[in-house]
């Protein structure tokens, strides 16, 4: 395990389509345990796999507290159905010093492969239904800026340009 | 993704109250503190209207702020409920909170409470501390309940208090304790890892606000006493004694180096050079340092001798 180096925004990999994964193999394994380890220590509450530089369909996420973590890792997830809206306050670990409410679907499932090669289908609701929606849209090659207002955006561009973004 | 940061509702109004409102505004982003004061109010000589010390500094940090005649009214409390504040910290603000207004936080309300809980509850917990003469005080980060100061205890840091400490000086400095006292409770909330507790009934005592009459002298008490007793209420409300039937305000004093054989009868003056010695209770003296005749300037006690002929039958009274 080790800690891998963060992308940020503009990076090109952000942007792109990541591909679907073939081989569950150990070196996936291996790759999966260190983004955990990155999203823990960053702190964050997910990450995917084009956040620390490689275009391919995993992440991992977890939507418990501090005292009863629940680390889940998900390859080749897509949601199969969606439903209701919600919203919160989000932020991004390739998007530092910033955040805003975007809007999400309230209910998802997600049909998804684990690292033990098992097929797996999880219905999620509120917290962990936003932050699954955050991850995949990372797969797509889209930021939670790229669904805010245009004017919200502009000010992070802004705020990016003149150095102004608090550091971490 | 990440989690945004915590939203804060801050609540304060003096001095004590910056050195957190300052730790917290360095470390979540500005759109996340709100801060609640009491409105500007007229002080004075001239009266003007004049901002909080917490008012001030919000706005030099350019921070929102909110100054509502009546914190608890229920506009007031819509107003911080549309905030959406995950913790409610409450330093030095000098209004109590209706149970209403207590619950707005998602997560919890906190104070930071200038004393060792359960020891000193109340509106004036270092004064007591120095006029009885404690060795050590602290801060207390606790819950806020209906009760005040009688919350659960969730952080504590005790620090001695200094020989001639006064009371300036040690609000300046548990306040610079007290801050980052405050971010670890916030962090220990947040992780877990805090487990309030509550207060031995038993050990508690209280710490109520000073009356101006509090501030007159009693020259039967110990030297040590009577310095205790200034240093904790200077400036406000002041200490006070009678010299030939005018009032004046002591400000500054310390116990004397000197045990005498026979000292002055209590209230009784005497000169030594440039010193102004005073005769206490138990056979001891008190070296005054500062002091201010009514409606004059304040004087040393050097200028204070030089200002006139002690008699012999010279003496502070209590009246």
């Amino acid at each position: 395990m080790s800690i891998l180096e963060i992308e940020t925004y503009p990076a090109a990999v952000l942007k792109q389509k990541a591909t679907a994964i073939e081989n569950i193999d150990d070196s996936l394994r291996e790759l999966a345990d260190s983004m955990l380890e990155t999203m823990y220590r960053a702190p964050g509450v997910g990450l995917a796999a084009p956040q620390v530089g490689r275009s391919i369909r995993l992440l991992v996420a977890d939507p418990g507290s501090r005292e009863e973590p629940e680390p889940m890792i998900l390859v080749n997830p897509k949601i199969i159905t969606a439903e209701g809206r919600t919203s919160m306050q989000e932020g991004c670990l390739s998007v530092p010093g910033f955040t805003a409410e975007v809007e999400r679907y309230k209910q998802i499932v997600v049909q998804a492969w684990t690292l033990d090669e098992r097929e797996v289908e999880l219905e999620l609701e509120d917290f962990p239904a936003i932050l699954l929606q955050h991850e995949l849209d990372h797969l797509e090659g889209i930021l939670f800026i790229d669904r805010i207002s245009r004017l919200k955006r502009n000010i992070y561009e802004r705020k990016l340009k003149k150095g102004t973004l608090p550091e971490d | 993704m990440t989690l945004p940061p915590l939203k804060i509702l801050f609540l304060g109004a003096g001095e004590f109250a910056l050195p957190t409102l300052e730790k917290l505004a360095a470390a979540i982003p500005a759109e996340n503190l709100l801060v609640v004061s009491q409105p500007a109010r007229a002080k004075g000589r001239g009266r003007k209207k004049s901002p909080t010390p917490v008012s001030e500094k919000a706005g030099a940090l350019g921070l929102e702020q909110f100054t509502p005649k009546d914190i608890n009214s229920p506009a007031s409390r819509a107003a911080m409920q549309d905030f959406e504040p995950d913790y409610l910290v409450l330093v030095d603000f000098g209004t109590r909170l209706a149970p209403a207004t207590i619950a707005l936080p998602k997560k919890a309300a906190i104070n930071l409470h200038p004393s060792l809980l359960p020891a000193f509850r109340g509106p004036a917990p270092m004064a007591w501390a120095l006029i009885k003469g404690e060795p050590v005080t602290g801060v207390t980060t606790q819950l806020i309940g209906e009760k005040i100061d009688c919350g659960h205890i969730l952080l504590q840091d005790p620090t001695f208090i200094r020989d001639h400490e006064t009371l300036p000086e040690l609000s300046r400095r548990l306040s610079l304790i007290g801050a980052p006292l405050v971010i670890d409770t916030i962090e220990g909330l947040e992780s877990g890892s805090l487990e309030p507790r509550p207060q031995d009934e038993n050990l508690a005592s209280k710490a109520p606000k000073f009356k101006k009459e509090d501030g007159l002298i009693n020259w039967n008490e110990n030297a040590t006493a009577i310095f205790n007793r200034i240093r904790g209420l200077n400036p406000w409300p002041g200490t006070y004694t009678f010299h030939r039937g005018k009032r004046i305000k002591i400000i500054k004093a310390v116990p004397a180096a000197e045990t005498p054989l026979l000292a002055p009868a209590p209230g009784e003056l005497r000169a030594d050079g440039q010193r102004l010695l005073v005769g206490c209770g138990q056979n001891s003296l008190l070296e005054i340092l500062e002091l201010q005749p009514a409606g004059k300037p304040l004087r040393t006690a050097a200028q204070f001798l030089n200002g006139q002929q002690l008699k012999q039958s010279d003496h502070f009274s209590t009246s």
